[in-house]
């Protein structure tokens, strides 16, 4: 197994003057679920789609799977790589066996019984197995998350991200995703951006804080929430708290 | 007074325009169509080369009076290379490269008025972007495009009685040749507007039928 799933090096991203993200260097590992955290504008979620290549970096270098990410490897490598979204995004005009069936029968080319079989034992591991021919608009927000999971699942990824996937959702279905999660856990790289602290609480090994792009607390879940190794973390935990 | 009034033949001849006037509106716009569709393409596209030449290309179509258009392919071409096009071929043709231009900006619009997240939910899952075009943002664009196709195919129809000018036996030009017959336009004029009306109004509550077809 390698030592490294991910693997970033000096990676910025620029928009006109302004970094996103500043020189950022790390690494994660093989089966642990990650949750970077920090306020709005921190760059959490830039540095989460360079991952995937959905922002280009300015500078610096991704590796997966000790692979390194250029134009040519892209599409190969990202396909290892399932992302959820705030949003969903679910298709609209497909329904959901067809959302979950449509990237598997069309860019990994199985065969449609294997796509069926595929989709329902994941519908069915998520609870959703009823929801099989429903179409998105007709979903909950949690039922839509949970789909959009098991949409990433259906392309068998190692890396599984997940950009704020709980903002959009209503208080009492955030357990629906924890558990989601937690049922993933060790199978697979997990990076979590959210600015939900209890969440990260609730799914994470590992806690990254962001400020200004650039990284100021790297440490395991529990030492974090109990003594968070900067300032500016710790003035960010008291505020969250508060309320 | 009776020469104001046009014997059933007369009434019939110019009706049976019908036909001609919808075979070259409705060619035009299905090829106006693939047209549209891949400049849209283009447009939207990353390429600022090809950016260029579609954006260009709408220019020009957009900016020109149709009639000059089809005067220098009918007209113009023959003395430029060897072909002669007839009446048809010539109308079709400088109608669907029209039409192509305005399409192209209705279909631009649609895929422009998808969510963002739909393009970066299919590039996640490594679909190609042709597929993700085809299967996944045409699909949902549909609804935005398809009431201003419909007014396109409209303005093709209306538009085609330039044809008439060289001499394609639509409408416009049956009711001409009525006129020139009874040296009187009142009565041909208002049979050929009629009928350009209950043509436009049979497409139009069409157009609605499938609207609402498709929202289900």
């Amino acid at each position: 197994m390698a030592e490294n799933m991910i693997k970033l090096e000096n990676l910025s991203k620029k928009y006109d003057k302004n970094y996103a993200i500043k020189d950022i260097s790390i690494d994660f590992k093989p089966s642990e679920t990650v949750a970077i955290i920090g306020s709005s504008g921190s760059g959490k979620s830039t540095l989460l789609r360079c991952i995937n290549r959905l922002e280009q970096p300015t500078s610096g270098c991704v590796f997966i799977d000790n692979e390194k990410l250029t134009a040519k490897t892209t599409r190969k490598l990202c396909l290892q790589i399932g992302m959820v979204f705030q949003n969903f995004n679910l298709f609209p005009h497909l329904n959901v066996r067809d959302n979950l069936t449509y990237a598997p029968l069309n860019v990994l080319n199985i065969s449609k019984k294997t796509a069926d079989e595929r989709a329902e034992n994941l519908l069915t591991k998520f609870g959703l197995l009823n929801k099989l021919q429903a179409y998105p608009a007709n979903l909950s927000g949690g039922q839509k998350q949970r789909v959009a999971i098991c949409r990433a699942l259906m392309m068998e990824p190692k890396i599984m991200l997940f950009d704020e996937p709980t903002s959009a959702l209503d208080p009492e279905v955030i357990k629906d995703i924890v558990d989601a999660i937690l049922l993933l856990k060790n199978q697979m790289t997990m990076i979590v951006v959210t600015h939900h602290l209890k969440f990260a609480k609730a799914i994470a090994d590992r806690i990254i804080f962001m400020d200004h792009g650039i990284i100021l607390a790297d440490q395991k879940a529990e030492d974090f929430f109990k003594k968070p190794s900067s300032h500016r973390a710790r003035l960010f935990l008291e505020n969250i708290n508060y309320l | 007074m009776f020469e104001q009034f046009l014997s059933l033949e007369q009434v019939s001849f110019i009706i049976q325009g019908i036909g001609v006037t919808l075979a070259y509106s409705l060619t035009s716009v299905f090829f106006g169509l693939i047209i549209g569709i891949f400049l849209a393409i283009l447009k939207v596209g990353s390429n600022r080369n090809v950016r260029l030449f579609a954006n260009s290309y709408t220019s020009v179509f957009r900016g020109t009076p149709l009639l000059i258009q089809l005067s220098i392919i009918y007209f113009g071409l023959p003395s430029l290379i060897d072909v002669k096009l007839s009446v048809f071929a010539a109308g079709v043709i400088s109608f669907s490269l029209n039409s192509g231009a305005y399409i192209s900006e209705i279909i631009r619009a649609g895929i422009n008025s998808i969510d963002k997240g739909q393009f970066e939910a299919a590039k996640a899952l490594g679909i190609p972007p042709g597929l993700i075009m085809k299967d996944i943002i045409l699909p949902q664009a549909t609804r935005v495009i398809l009431p201003s196709l419909v007014n396109e195919l409209i303005n093709m129809i209306k538009e085609s009685a330039l044809i008439s000018v060289v001499g394609g036996h639509d409408l416009m030009r049956r009711a001409q040749v009525v006129a020139a017959e009874t040296y009187s336009f009142f009565v041909p004029m208002l049979i050929a507007a009629a009928t350009y009306y209950i043509l436009v109004m049979a497409i139009s509550i069409m157009g609605k039928y499938l609207e609402k077809w498709l929202k289900i």
